[in-house]
Formats: C-alpha cells, sequence, structure tokens
C-alpha cells in the first residue's frame, strides 16, 4: 500500500510542534494478558523473576482505529532511572517480532506522579515499511507492552485507550498539558528507508530531536558554544594579522 | 632531550600551506572534534565510562586489567573534569561491575538524559588530549620543518582517527600517543623514556604488545650499539615488565581478582588473539610469519635506529591490519607511520587518501550493529540506532542482483589490504631512499 493523504498528514502532524489537544478514543476491549507479572493488593504490576508483559488480545482494530496508544500509568516507586518499555503489535495470524517492535523510554523524572502518556502507533507501521506489504494490513490483533528489563519497578495501568486517526489528529492539535507524547523508537526496514517518503521525515526528525535535546541543558550548551566561538574568534582574527610567511 | 634533528625530504611544501593557513588549519581541526565530540559515541563509551567511574569512587589507581595506562590516563581526567557532571552516579553507577559492558538499552537509557552531550564531551577530553599530544609529537620528530605541516594537517584531517576518537569514541588516541612519543624519545636518543613510553602503549591497548619484542629486537641489533649495555638492559627490563604485566606473569596487585570481582586472564584470553592465528595461506600463517620478517629485520640490521623503529613499527601494525581481522576504529592505529612518510614524500599522499576511502567502504560494507551506523549517533537522536545500515540497504535496492553482497565485502576488503600494502611498499621506498641519504 502506497502512502497516503492521510497518514501522511498524521505524520507531518506528529513532527510539527503541536499544542493543544482533545480526542474521542477506542479502549481496548477486556482485561490485559499478564506474563511474569504479579498484581498486588493495590493494582500495581511488577516483574516476577524474569521480565514481565502484557498483551492486549483480540482487539480487531484497523490500522487506522489503532493509530495511538494513551497509557495512564502509575508508578509505586520513582524510577531510578529511565525504563525502556518495547511495544510489540501483530496482525491475526503473526507472532510478535523484532520486525514489529518499537520502544518508548519513560525518564525517571516522568515516574514521580501518576501521568498519561501519549504513543502515536500510525508512525511505528509506517516507518517499520510494514505497511507496503499487504500480510501487514490486516487488522490490529494484538499489542504487547514489555517492562523494563532488570529494573525494580511496580506499575498500575488506570487506562489502556487505542485512539483512531481522526482522534489522534485533533488530540495532536491540541494535546492537553497533563500528557506525555511519548516518543516511539523503531527499527526502519530498509526497504522503507530506500524510499524518500519515509527516510526524508526519519532524518528530518532526528535532526530536530537533536537540536531540541542540545537546550536541555543549557549550562553545557552555552559552554561548549563558547569554546567554539573562542576557537572561531582566533581563527578570524588570524585573517586580520599581516600576513608571514 | 638533543635538539631536533632536521629531515631530509624528498617531499615539497604547498606554498599554500603558509604558517599562518597552518595555524587556520590547525584551529578548523580542533573545532570539528569540539563539535563532534558531545554527539556520538559507541555503546563501549559508556561501558569505559561506567569502569572509570567505579575506580574514581573507589579510589583504585591500579588494578588488574590489560588497560592500565589507559584508564589511569582517562581517570586523570574524570577527577578534574568530573565534578562538572551534575550527578555522575545516575549516569554511570553500576550495580554488577562484573558484567560493566553496557547492553544497548542501558546506552539509550544513558543518552536519554539531559546530561548525556556534557558527559560525552568530558568522557572524551582525555582523547582529544592524547590526539593533541600526537599531533605535537608528530611535529617534534619531524623538526618543526615545513614539511612537517603536511604531515600534522593530515593527521588532524583524516577520517580514519576522527572517527575512533570522537564518533566512535573509544580510547586508541592513548596507546597511539605513547607509541608516538616513543618513536620521539627514539629519535632524541633518550632510550629509556622511549621503553617506558613503549611500555605504556603495551599497557594502554592489548595488541600494542607487538610492539613490545619489536623494541627489544631494536635495543638488541647492530644500530642501538651507541647505547651502553647498562642502558640496553634497563630499557629491555622496562619493556620485559611491561609486557609481563601484559600478560600476568606480574600482577599490579598481587589479586587474583581485580576491582570488578572478576577473574584475572591474560591477554592472551582476549578473542581477538584467535584472529592472528586464523588468515592462513596454504600452510602459512600469515601474520605469525610477517611480524617474524619484522622481528629478524629490526634485530640483524644496521641502519640508524630512529629510522629503522618508525619502519619497524608501521609494519607491524600494518601486518596485523593486513593479516587479521579488525574493527573499523583500530586502524586509527597505524595512522601516524603514513603521516610521518608524508613529509618524507609528495606520493604518500594519494595511497593515504586511498586508504581513507578503501577503508570507509570496507567498514561500511561489513557493518554490524553500531560499529560503523548511524546508531554511532544515538546520542543525538536515538531515532537514528534504528535505521538500515549499508548491507541492508545494499540488499533492499536490489545491488545483489550485479554483485552479491559477500563479494562485495570481499572486494572491498580486497581493496583496503591493497592500499594498506601499497603503503607499505611506499614507507619502504622511502625508508630506503632515506637510508641512502644517511649513508
Amino acid at each position: 500500500m502506497s502512502i497516503t493523504l492521510r497518514s501522511l498528514a498524521l505524520l507531518c502532524l506528529l513532527y510539527a510542534v503541536c499544542p493543544a489537544h482533545a480526542l474521542t478514543s477506542v479502549s481496548a476491549d477486556g482485561e490485559p494478558l499478564l506474563r511474569n507479572l504479579e498484581r498486588d493488593k493495590d493494582g500495581f504490576l511488577a516483574n516476577v523473576g524474569s521480565d514481565g508483559y502484557l498483551v492486549l488480545t483480540e482487539l480487531n482494530k484497523s490500522r487506522d482505529q489503532a493509530c495511538g496508544l494513551l497509557l495512564d500509568l502509575e508508578f509505586k516507586a520513582p524510577m531510578a532511572r529511565p525504563g525502556i518499555f518495547d511495544i510489540f503489535w501483530r496482525s491475526a495470524g503473526q507472532g510478535f517480532s523484532e520486525s514489529r517492535k518499537a520502544f518508548v523510554i519513560i525518564n525517571q523524572t516522568l515516574s514521580t506522579e501518576r501521568t498519561r502518556f501519549f504513543i502515536p502507533l500510525c508512525k511505528l507501521y509506517q516507518f517499520s515499511g510494514n505497511l507496503n506489504r499487504p500480510s501487514e494490513q490486516g487488522n490490529l490483533d494484538a499489542l504487547r507492552i514489555d517492562f523494563p528489563g532488570n529494573k525494580d519497578v511496580a506499575i498500575k495501568f488506570h487506562a489502556i485507550e487505542l485512539l483512531d486517526g481522526s482522534a489522534m489528529l485533533q488530540r495532536l492539535e491540541t494535546m492537553p498539558v497533563d500528557e506525555r507524547l511519548l516518543e516511539p523508537y523503531e527499527r526502519v526496514s530498509a526497504g522503507a528507508f530506500t524510499s524518500l517518503d519515509v527516510a526524508v521525515p526519519k532524518l528530518y526528525f532526528a535532526f530536530k530531536e537533536g537540536l531540541h535535546r542540545l537546550t536541555l541543558d543549557r549550562i553545557f550548551l552555552v559552554v561548549w558554544l563558547l569554546i567554539i566561538l573562542l576557537l572561531f574568534g582566533l581563527l578570524l582574527r588570524s585573517f586580520r594579522r599581516p600576513a608571514n610567511r | 632531550m638533543s635538539a631536533a634533528p632536521t629531515i631530509s625530504t624528498n617531499s615539497s611544501v604547498s606554498p599554500w600551506v603558509s604558517s599562518e593557513n597552518f595555524y587556520r588549519l590547525m584551529l578548523l581541526a580542533i573545532i570539528v572534534r569540539i563539535v563532534l565530540m558531545p554527539f556520538f559515541g559507541h555503546v563501549d563509551v559508556l561501558s569505559e565510562a561506567r569502569r572509570i567511574y567505579f575506580w574514581d569512587q573507589a579510589g583504585i589507581y591500579f588494578d588488574d586489567i590489560s588497560r592500565n595506562a589507559t584508564a589511569m590516563f582517562q581517570l586523570l581526567f574524570f577527577k578534574i573534569f568530573g565534578g562538572f557532571i551534575s550527578d555522575p552516579e545516575l549516569l554511570f553507577a553500576h550495580a554488577d561491575m562484573q558484567h560493566s559492558t553496557a547492553h544497548p538499552n542501558e546506552y539509550f537509557e544513558f543518552v536519554s538524559q539531559p546530561e548525556a552531550f556534557r558527559a560525552l564531551f568530558i568522557i572524551k577530553l582525555p582523547f582529544l588530549a592524547a590526539d593533541l599530544i600526537s599531533a605535537w609529537a608528530i611535529y617534534q620528530y619531524l623538526g618543526r620543518s615545513p614539511q612537517a605541516r603536511n604531515a600534522l594537517l593530515f593527521w588532524m584531517f583524516n577520517p580514519v582517527t576522527i572517527f575512533a576518537f570522537y564518533i566512535f569514541g573509544r580510547f586508541e588516541s592513548i596507546p597511539v600517543m605513547f607509541c608516538m612519543l616513543s618513536l620521539l624519545a627514539l629519535q632524541r636518543r633518550a632510550i629509556l623514556l622511549a621503553a617506558v613510553m613503549v611500555g605504556l602503549s603495551i599497557n594502554s591497548r592489548e595488541m600494542f604488545i607487538f610492539l613490545g619484542p619489536v623494541f627489544l629486537a631494536l635495543v638488541w641489533s647492530p644500530s642501538a650499539t651507541a647505547y651502553s649495555w647498562q642502558q640496553r638492559v634497563a630499557a629491555s627490563a622496562i619493556v620485559l615488565f611491561a609486557l609481563a604485566v601484559a600478560v600476568q606473569m606480574i600482577s599490579l596487585t598481587g589479586s587474583e581478582m581485580d576491582a570488578f570481582g572478576r577473574q584475572v586472564t591474560s591477554i592472551a584470553a582476549e578473542g581477538r588473539v584467535d584472529y592472528l592465528f586464523m588468515f592462513i595461506v596454504g600452510a602459512w600463517l600469515m601474520f605469525p610469519m610477517a611480524y617474524l620478517c619484522v622481528l629478524l629485520y629490526s634485530w640483524n640490521s644496521r641502519v640508524g635506529l630512529t629510522e629503522k623503529a618508525l619502519l619497524m613499527y608501521a609494519y607491524t601494525l600494518l601486518c596485523f591490519f593486513s593479516f587479521s581481522s579488525h574493527t573499523a576504529h583500530y586502524t586509527s592505529w597505524m595512522m601516524l607511520f603514513p603521516c610521518i612518510y608524508l613529509a618524507y614524500r609528495d606520493d604518500m599522499l594519494k595511497p593515504m587518501l586511498t586508504l581513507c576511502v578503501t577503508w570507509l567502504i570496507y567498514n561500511l560494507s561489513i557493518t554490524d550493529l553500531g560499529v560503523f551506523t548511524l546508531w554511532l549517533a544515538s546520542p543525538w537522536s536515538i531515532s537514528l540506532s534504528g535505521l538500515p545500515n549499508f548491507p541492508m540497504l545494499y540488499q533492499a535496492l536490489g545491488l545483489t542482483q550485479y554483485l552479491d553482497l559477500l563479494t562485495f565485502q570481499r572486494v572491498c576488503r580486497t581493496l583496503y589490504v591493497a592500499s594498506l600494502l601499497y603503503l607499505g611498499v611506499q614507507m619502504l621506498l622511502s625508508y630506503q631512499a632515506r637510508k641512502g641519504c644517511a649513508q
């Protein structure tokens, strides 16, 4: 399937600086299946032995209906370090695999209070290149969320919602201040990356992300720029000196 | 040390490389380094930083590891500049130091922190210092001559060392610095200092161990008869001590465990040692055979020690790169030598540029996760870690219909080794010419 105007519009919105908020949502049906997770009396899920994960099954949502994922999370205790959550998706008849996987990072500072996290799943379908294969265009059957490996975390899932395309568009336009956009990082298939429709937005986003990250440590940014400016100053000054061969 | 000798060369100096332009280009080279430092790094950068942080916190200065000199050099810088990182515990502390090698997920945690750029910049300061000290030593070695500018400019702008030190972000500049300083000391007839520098290079990087026997052969060759036997014995003892430490015949701490609680093992147990014996033509083990030739010539020839040491050091590493498997950043170990020879001969430039290009293509063709891909730019954006590497794109673009990937990789490897060997021939020709001048 080629890229639709709709999916391009969604991508453009993802990479634009989006304020604001609002949307409708599609909830995942039923209770998630838990693997290697234990629920305590307060409803917090924690790893048991190995790395735990939960699976939302029998979703039967079209890719457009499952365009975004909203997680309302509460951590029992703040994480000491960032936590990496793997997200897998699959259609009916498929298994979970590395080619349909992404991860998000929740910073430790965001684990101090209950937070609503928003993950744009459409982007994953797009960049992993799977939408170009007919076998990957089927309805979303299941979604799996892995807990951070080797971490002692206990999380209460207050809500897990799937958002459709129009809902996601509305949300991106009016993102609520109490919600956090979690950038998913996925493996881009080589086939998809040979298309400019994928390569350009991907590289552009990476470029923008780095520029944004530079501003997070302003003291370093100032010192680093001062060093560079000092060296450039010396360089320019050398042009003002009379030549001495 | 005596004054720097003048050099006789067949190399001309472009009028474009005036002292003013040279100064400007050097500034530009430093700016390039400063710009790159915060934004790139291999996972091993975090692994190494964890160890340095651990030693720093535990007040350990000597450990039973094969890279003690590298560790100490980095530790010195961390003690000076580590205070500028506001929460090093968050970035570097690791609960299980027996397994201090970082996992990609741990690296992503590290680079997702707001202070990751600052941390990477500080971690790489010792690499910058060693790089610049090497540059200074090259300039001194070449007698601060106009031709030395050519050599130094190539050193400062060659993509191999820039990649290894600032993009891959490993400590390769430290053993290279000690290696260059040992050459400079030999040139200045300070044989004991040269021995110490060789010893430090051996204890900076495992594979520099091959310089040890070469140095011993040089010291006991007819070229070194100007030194008293006491000096030769002392120099040999220093290098033998470094070798013994490297292969764990001597323990610096007397313990069977290192500070991380791991069993101390000899570098002979290091996985890459196997590669040295895997390149076989017929029944010949190519690296041992070539290395033995280097040792024999080092020991037997009567040619001046300075010239011979330069060529034999170069050939030792050239043998390693030609006849064993190695990753992209290792090539930085030998970039000193063509740079120095560039000051002697103009016609070194094209082979050196060819080496850089073939090195790039070869490593692109064989790359795996994180070694020669945009993965290394994860600190700038983790999104880049998920992009396909060159072999994946080669297949996706359907280029395999013209040349299958394995053959393409072999062609690239052949071109790379051919460049190395051609450089070796050029160095030999230069050596012969200079030997003639000297006689």
